[in-house]
């Protein structure tokens, strides 16, 4: 009962948000515009525009973005225990990065002809190789905790590649580059949408395969393994899952730090429980919801100005974490 | 025409036995005529008889474009200049009233002459504006760094919109304006990207890449063409040509042993960033009669250079110059950053020391068509006297402090 109330205030959220996030922008409109273009009535073209084919698909994508970060670090966390995992945790943020830059920055002269759909497979190509090594690697060793350390290897090395490109480049070259590191859920055109939106779903749906070796390794590989799951290959599967879903949502939006760390955290807090059929749907809705609400924020209504979607994510995202970490008072065993 | 048939129609019912035969003409004529009157309507038949562009441009210094003239259409060539010389963009500038031409590939179709224009760029002001433009501007990027009065008023009385929110493009602002085109650098094109799905033009404008600053000027042409200016900025622009090249003719007759040497970079990080030898700056100083440090160099690039080898070649340089934009009054410390071995270097070899302040004269934007003045600042700097009545305008010698 108390958890169907806590999903009821979650999706009333969501929907003020949305609503919200379709109300306010650099433009202003008035509510009885969005009011009568919602029930069907005719209204300025310019705003209709505005609505239908800006804020929309930013809306939708900042829901998709948000419940797939946040359905990934969830998975990340429960197959490595440890709550400080997420998408950006294993390198694939860093991966889509590099991918980035050697689009961007490495084109040298042909930079201004490079389009979006370049900078999209440069990202998901950095994070499939990211991700492919990170499986070898997982094959390889039992131990997760290695496993995890790799992940946070392979980040840095791509993090230094990208700033020894990022040091021949020009401030041309960068400032496309800086951009999209700064996070957006605005890139998306309508084509691109649907992609991040099957996505998703493909994923959710292989989740509901996962649910039993899921709630399996809560308690630890060893009991996993006690009642016959294959931990090896679940390992593989869930890491295959989160690369791709991540991979393609930070090529799309640009890296987006803290939602996949902090939401799962935040949903086993006020559900007060490990169990996947609850924390797996309140991290999908929360997930949304706190991806609105830090798209709406970092667009500041009101303003003349923005600030970077991640920069609002990581202000919000980590005191969530720091407190995690402080009420599970025993830090050492985190972080082991 | 109504009353001319009925008239014939009359005619015809009095001919008696030629009846028949006039009425086959009548209907033959009426038949060809409707032919015509149902075919191409006036612009496409005058498009293809009637050239709308008398006036043409002829491109002298600038490598980024080039211009096709047909009757009714205009195909432009917009060129990445640096290295490659790869096309960067096809437009085709299609006359109001005329028909697309179909034949012709294109990335971008215009219509011609436009009425409004957004620019993400300030530095297109200027081209605008003495093309007597400047009221078609519908948007502006960064609105704040506008320094033209003109512009600025624009943007307070709203006519022209601000098209970014911090730094970014803001596609809601865009839109509101009702531009016909956006402007933009190559390097913004993953930014203009979404605009295609909104049938909002973007066309690349490549001025900077230049290694000439009359061709960077030429580029004025460019912008004409969106306005079937041609003729406007023909004349303009050669009024600017003949000018750089009396200051020119001066400066040619100093001895190669008269030229100063000269290094002209910034600092970041233990590293400086100079122009390439063949790029428009190095152009620029052998213009004005100096010696630039990296002359041999081959690129038309920022080279970067090690902040050894500028301390190896301190001694031999007498002139050390940078661009910067400072509130502040300029001091050694801002070329030379806080590093006290090279402030130390400066003093000891007496390095003179001349600057741009970029957020107080328009350097990135009014200078573009004033070479010229550029020209004859720096000549001033390396050469005091050669032109004794000039008042230094964008470069100035460190003592001649705002």
């Amino acid at each position: 009962m108390k958890n169907r109330i806590i999903f009821g205030i979650g999706l009333l959220l969501l929907i003020v948000l949305f609503l919200t996030g379709l109300l306010f922008g650099s433009v202003n409109i008035r509510l009885s515009e969005l009011l009568d273009l919602i029930t069907g009535h005719s209204i300025l073209s310019t705003n209709e525009t505005i609505i239908m084919q800006i804020r929309l698909p930013r809306n939708l994508t900042a829901i998709i973005s948000g419940s797939g970060l946040a359905l990934s670090g969830l998975l990340l966390q429960t197959l490595f225990r440890n709550p400080l995992a997420g998408p950006s945790i294993l390198g694939i943020s860093s991966g889509s990065g590099l991918g980035v830059a050697i689009v961007l920055l490495a084109g040298g002269s042909m930079t201004g002809i490079l389009g979006t759909g370049a900078v999209i497979l440069g990202a998901v190509i950095g994070a499939l190789v990211v991700l492919l090594l990170i499986a070898i690697i997982s094959l390889k060793f039992e131990d997760v905790t290695l496993v995890l350390v790799a992940g946070l290897m392979l980040g840095f090395l791509s993090s230094s590649l990208v700033s020894i490109l990022a040091f021949f480049s020009s401030s041309e070259e960068l400032k496309p580059f800086i951009h999209w590191g700064f996070g957006s859920f605005s890139r998306l055109n309508p084509f691109q949408l649907p992609i991040l939106g099957i996505a998703l779903f493909t994923v959710i749906l292989f989740t509901l395969f996962l649910y039993k070796p899921l709630n399996a390794l809560l308690p630890g590989e060893n009991f996993a393994r006690s009642i016959g799951i294959d931990i090896k290959k679940s390992r593989i599967f869930i890491i295959a899952l989160t690369g791709i879903l991540t991979g393609i949502i930070t090529a799309f939006t640009g890296p987006i730090g803290f939602i996949g760390l902090a939401v799962p955290q935040v949903v086993k807090l006020i559900f007060k429980t490990n169990h996947h059929r609850v924390t797996i749907a309140g991290s999908l809705l929360f997930g949304a919801v706190a991806a609105l609400g830090c798209d709406i924020i970092s667009r500041v209504p009101g303003q003349d100005y923005s600030l970077p979607l991640n920069a609002v994510t990581a202000l919000f995202g980590a005191p969530v974490v720091l407190i995690v970490l402080f009420r599970s008072g025993n830090v050492k065993r985190i972080l082991s | 025409m109504d009353l001319l048939r009925n008239n014939i129609i009359k005619w015809i019912k009095k001919a008696g036995i030629f009846r028949p035969f006039l009425c086959w003409i009548f209907l033959a004529g009426s038949l060809f005529c409707s032919s015509c009157s149902s075919g191409p309507k006036t612009p496409i038949g005058n498009s293809q008889r009637f050239d709308y562009y008398p006036n043409k441009i002829d491109i002298k210094y600038a490598k980024g474009f080039k211009v096709d003239y047909f009757k009714s259409y205009k195909v432009v060539s917009v060129f990445d200049n640096t290295d490659s010389g790869s096309l960067l963009q096809k437009l085709i500038l299609v006359e109001q009233g005329t028909r697309i031409p179909s034949h012709q590939p294109s990335d971008v179709i215009v219509r011609v002459p436009l009425t409004s224009v957004s620019c993400l760029s300030t530095s297109h002001v200027p081209y605008l504006k003495r093309l007597n433009q400047i009221e078609t501007i519908a948007g502006i990027g960064n609105p704040d760094r506008v320094l033209d009065s003109v512009l600025n008023k624009q943007i307070k009385d709203g006519w022209t919109l601000g098209i970014t929110r911090s730094g970014q493009l803001d596609v809601e602002k865009v839109l509101e304006s009702n531009t016909q085109l956006l402007m933009a650098y190559p390097f913004d094109k993953p930014v203009t990207d979404g605009l295609d799905k909104f049938d909002i033009p973007v066309v690349f404008v490549g001025e900077y890449l230049e290694n000439s600053v009359l061709a960077r000027a030429e580029w004025l042409k460019f912008f004409a063409l969106f306005f079937n200016d041609e003729k406007e900025a023909r004349f303009i622009f050669k009024g600017i040509e003949d000018k750089y090249q009396q200051v020119k003719k001066k400066t040619a007759g100093i001895k190669d042993s008269d030229k100063a040497p000269v290094f002209f970079g910034s600092f970041y990080q233990d590293t400086w960033f100079a122009p390439g030898g063949k790029s428009l700056m190095a152009n620029l100083f052998m213009d004005a009669g100096a010696n630039y440090i990296f002359s041999k160099n081959a690129t038309t690039k920022n080279i970067i250079v090690d902040n050894e080898l500028i301390v190896s070649k301190i001694p031999g340089i007498e002139f050390w110059g940078q661009v910067f934009a400072n509130d502040k009054n300029p001091g050694v410390s801002l070329f030379m950053g806080t590093d006290s071995r090279l402030i130390n270097l400066a003093a000891t070899y007496n390095l003179n020391f001349f600057y741009v302040n970029s957020s107080r004269v328009d350097y990135f934007g009014k200078a573009n068509l004033e070479p010229d003045i550029l020209l004859k600042d720096l000549a001033n700097i390396f050469h005091p006297g050669l032109f004794p009545k000039h008042q230094f305008m964008y470069f100035k010698p460190l003592k001649h402090i705002n």
